[in-house]
């Protein structure tokens, strides 16, 4: 699988992700404010991530620190889906601590000059 | 009402088509290519097989399976697994394939047959493709290019062996050259036991060389043949058949006055080698008994060997040291008896045996005193039989080098 | 299967019925009332939409993938056309929601149809390949 096949994956897990809801919402007419949008965007942002890291499954999955980020990044989406539906916007925050975790794993790997973010 | 209700449904079904399109094809997403599911196509033969348009003219043999490896080639565009079958037994794989590629197959013709034999190759989708093996039994050696047709000319037990340069010895005497050394020997329709056994130069650069049987050295090939007139016999280039062992007793012990009267200040000694060195080799039909013996002034190089028809051999070299003595007997090899000259061979008799004898004068008394040898002699080959049927070394009438041609072009 | 192709299609076709019930929320505001009311057959259009938009991503990497454009066969550009055609018209059904929505998704399945009679008609005659002509 070439770089171009990844991203265009990656991109259509992030669509899925953030055009499901969205869908949902507008076949309901449930109000649409610009809190759901913004949920839109973070649920795109997880879903793509989240393709991302799936389609390493041959290389780590056996790493504790990967299964996790894949974990958090599920129960992130979830968490940007429910701020969608009830626009309570502080529900992104918790959305974001997967992001924060996948970001401080980079971190440490570049201090450690390790070869890849997932430590154990 | 209801067509509406029908239109909705469609409406879910039809675009699912193109993904069943994809989910049952028979090579999976492979069916949309433009193109056949595979090409069965005439792989690497050997010359003597005339090909024509997907069919193959083979030989077969009496003697074994004549062998084709990758006679056919498969070519396969789709990952799935063709089916082989051939009518007569000739295909020993029943599928070839998993991923797109080139497959070769094996064709094995079994010994005896002949026609015509089809090669199918099907798919469980409907494709099929097929090749036809036309068969011709022919008296050859399978695998075998070329062969030696040796014509001989006498009578009784032979026991004949082929060196790797092509040198044809019959009970251990070099008698000709055949332009084909090989290890299967076909003799009066049947192959022929055979052994091979391994002969190393005891000294270097000595005319005629002094040979012996040893575990290292240049191989020869032996089989026994019973001649009855004027036969054929025909050697190949193959694979040695495998061979039962035969249980044959040890050789005999070589029974005979040997060595040569030797003056010494206090009277004439007779000089009697000593056993220094002795191994046994067995092979497949023979025992052979090689010994190294060392007298006051020569030294000599014995091997006797066993066979299961009944006659033993032995072949004797000696080696005088150089030596200005003079002697009144030489006895290289006298078992007892008179010595005769018939033909070009020596002959003793004792009792019922008859003892042949190939090489110089074995027996000799000088009176007066006559020179002792003096370095390598030339060998002296023996033929013990037992029972006086045996007629001798044959004649080799002719050689004759033969090539397998198609069988039709 | 081709799971980017799939993946693909699934996200496009979600893209067009994300179009269709925001272009549906604007109808019903202009006329005061809800989609329900004014869009009988949404419950059937909506996931059509996703399904036939990723049929079609998926038949034209059929097409192009496998020979049939590159041989410049008859048969593939027929099917490549019909597939355009037929996006074309689900785009109009998702951008313009009217009344008539069922029967122009109906027509919109006829390449569909005709690469499954292709494929049908490749499995009776032994060929293996879905471009006949």
């Amino acid at each position: 699988m070439n770089f171009a096949e990844v991203v265009l994956l990656s991109a259509a897990g992030g669509v899925i992700a953030a055009l499901a809801p969205l869908i949902y919402l507008f076949y309901y007419t449930r109000p649409v404010t610009f809190t759901v949008w913004t949920g839109a965007v973070a649920a795109f942002i997880g879903g793509f991530i989240f393709t991302l890291l799936a389609l390493q499954w041959g290389l780590f999955y056996a790493r504790f620190t990967y299964i996790l980020a894949l974990a958090l990044l599920l129960v992130s989406i979830a968490y940007t889906y429910w701020g969608m539906f009830r626009r309570r916007w502080f529900a992104y925050l918790f959305a974001a601590a997967a992001w924060i975790y996948i970001i401080l794993l980079a971190v440490v790997a570049r201090a450690l000059g390790l070869g890849d973010p997932f430590i154990i | 009402m209801w067509r509406e209700q029908a239109a909705r449904t469609l409406l879910l079904f039809l675009p699912t088509l193109v993904f069943i399109i994809a989910l049952t094809a028979p090579g999976g997403d492979y069916a949309f290519r433009a193109g056949p599911l595979a090409e069965v196509a005439v792989g690497q033969l050997p010359y003597y097989v005339y090909v024509s348009n997907k069919t193959l003219h083979l030989y077969s043999s009496p003697y074994a399976p004549w062998p084709y490896p990758k006679a056919i080639e498969v070519k396969l565009f789709y990952p799935t697994t063709v089916l082989v079958s051939s009518t007569c037994g000739a295909v020993a794989a029943s599928s070839v394939g998993g991923a797109p590629g080139s497959y070769p197959v094996d064709v094995v013709v079994p010994p005896g047959f002949q026609g015509d034999c089809w090669v199918n190759f099907t798919h469980p989708s409907g494709w099929r493709d097929a090749v036809l093996l036309r068969v011709k039994l022919v008296d050859w050696y399978p695998g075998a290019t070329e062969r030696a047709v040796v014509t001989l000319n006498g009578s009784g037990w032979q026991f004949v062996q082929v060196g790797q340069d092509g040198t044809m010895y019959i009970w251990e005497r070099p008698m000709a050259q055949v332009p084909v050394a090989g290890c299967v020997f076909v003799y009066n329709k049947s192959v022929l036991l055979t052994e091979t056994q391994r002969y190393r130069e005891v000294a270097p650069n000595i005319i005629p060389p002094a040979v012996a049987p040893s575990s290292s050295g240049s191989v020869r090939y032996g089989a026994f043949i019973k001649l009855d007139g004027v036969s054929q016999l025909y050697i190949y280039k193959a694979d040695c058949p495998t061979t039962p062992r035969l249980n044959v007793s040890g050789p005999p012990p070589l029974r005979a006055e040997i060595g040569v009267t030797l003056p010494t200040p206090t009277g004439p000694v007779f000089d009697v080698p000593v056993v220094n060195n002795s191994v046994i080799y067995t092979t497949g039909l023979r025992v052979i008994n090689y010994t190294e013996a060392v007298a006051r002034i020569y030294r000599l190089y014995v091997y006797t060997y066993s066979t299961p028809v009944g006659l033993w051999g032995a072949v004797l070299r000696y080696d005088f040291a150089l030596t200005t003595l003079l002697t009144v007997k030489i006895s290289l090899f006298r078992p007892g008896g008179e010595l005769q000259r018939v033909g070009d061979v020596w002959i003793y008799r004792v009792g019922n045996a008859t003892y042949w004898i190939y090489g110089p004068q074995p027996y000799r008394l000088c009176e007066p005193p006559c020179g002792m040898p003096a370095g390598w002699q030339e060998p002296l080959y023996v033929v013990v039989d037992p029972t006086g049927q045996w007629g001798g070394w044959p004649k080799i009438v002719a050689v004759r080098r033969e090539f397998l041609q198609p069988w039709r072009s | 299967m081709n799971w980017v192709a799939l993946l693909v299609g699934v996200a496009a076709g979600m893209a067009v019925a994300f179009g269709r019930v925001y272009a549906e929320r604007l109808v019903a505001r202009y006329f005061g009332l809800v989609p329900p009311l004014l869009f009988k057959h949404r419950d059937v259009v909506v996931p059509f939409l996703v399904l036939a938009t990723a049929a079609n991503v998926y038949a034209i990497w059929i097409t192009v993938a496998y020979g049939g454009i590159a041989a410049w066969r008859l048969s593939a550009l027929i099917g490549l056309a019909l597939t355009a055609a037929a996006q074309l018209v689900q785009l109009h059904i998702a951008l313009r929601p009217t009344n008539r929505d069922l029967q122009l998704a109906l027509i919109s399945c006829t390449p569909y149809v005709y690469l499954f009679a292709l494929y049908v008609a490749a499995l009776a005659t032994g060929r293996y390949s879905l471009w006949l002509f």
